[in-house]
């Protein structure tokens, strides 16, 4: 069950309409390193987490990804808001306009769109938190790069923030992992199993 | 914190944009230069909070634990992406 808040996390500002900068972010809406692959990631692997405090914090941050999504949707919108079938084409992004128009949809930065292959989910608490760890560096890069990629001050504020919250949350999911190896640790069973000691 | 102030004082004379913009960048690269002197970056084992120490195994991976002793104002925090001066510039900051 969710609570829905009627704004964006934060504000997404822009100077001014670029359809080829909004063909390069839409990989953080669709793309392997996505939010849309953060928030499902995460919201699915918490069932077979080990403890509640650990469950708790990957339904907060796949709650938070769902929030990113929407501010990366935003953004995409207004970078390609006025923009004619002619500055679409221009931009590189004609193939949008012809399947999509001025709609939004799950694809990377190449047109591939999104796929379950992109997450993961072994069930095996240390396993899952060490992907989520390496899919929030991923993710910190790929804002990295994109931000390399625009001249945009706003765009880059808003960017940049993203990027943050990606630094934020591989402490938050290290920090779990911690707690959650010393819980492994102490038990004598491994995902379910009764472990020979 | 001082910043607080200074970028209060700059919202309210009401600058351009881009004059504000150039001022906050210039506060952040002076704030990274401040905390790298203030050893702040929390790559040393100066944390009381480090509890991991203790029982660390080889092939597993672990984090320092944070220590929740500094905050920014919400304002700061929703600006930087982070409450906390201890989690922000950790990476280099993308310009």
């Amino acid at each position: 069950m969710w609570i829905y808040e009627k704004s964006l996390e934060r504000p997404v500002k822009i100077s001014r309409p670029d359809p080829a900068f909004a063909k390069l972010v839409i990989t953080q809406y669709g793309g392997p390193d996505g939010e849309l692959s953060a928030s499902l990631r995460y919201l699915n692997q918490r069932y077979s987490m080990p403890t509640d405090k650990a469950k708790a914090l990957l339904t907060d941050i796949g709650t938070e990804e769902l929030a990113h999504m929407e501010m990366i949707a935003a953004l995409v919108y207004k970078l390609i808001e006025g923009a004619d079938p002619k500055d679409m084409e221009a931009a590189g992004w004609g193939g949008q306009y012809a399947q999509h128009n001025h709609g939004l949809f799950w694809t990377d930065a190449n047109g591939v769109p999104w796929s379950a292959k992109y997450i993961a989910c072994l069930g095996d608490p240390i396993t899952d938190l060490a992907e989520n760890m390496a899919a929030e560096q991923k993710a910190r890069t790929t804002y990295e790069h994109l931000i390399d990629l625009t001249d945009d001050p706003c765009v880059k504020d808003t960017l940049r923030f993203l990027w943050q919250r990606e630094v934020v949350h591989f402490q938050r999911f290290g920090e779990c992992l911690n707690d959650v190896q010393e819980h492994m640790s102490k038990m004598n069973t491994w995902c379910g199993y009764e472990m020979r000691k | 914190m001082k910043r607080n102030v200074d970028d209060a004082q700059v919202e309210e004379k009401g600058e351009r944009a881009e004059e504000k913009d150039e001022r906050i960048e210039e506060n952040d690269e002076q704030e990274e230069l401040e905390r790298d002197n203030m050893n702040m970056w929390n790559m040393n084992d100066t944390c009381n909070c480090q509890k991991t120490s203790a029982k660390m195994m080889l092939a597993h991976a672990y984090v320092p634990w944070q220590c929740y002793d500094e905050a920014f104002s919400p304002q700061e925090a929703l600006k930087k992406g982070t409450l906390f001066p201890s989690l922000y510039g950790v990476y280099p900051i993308p310009r």
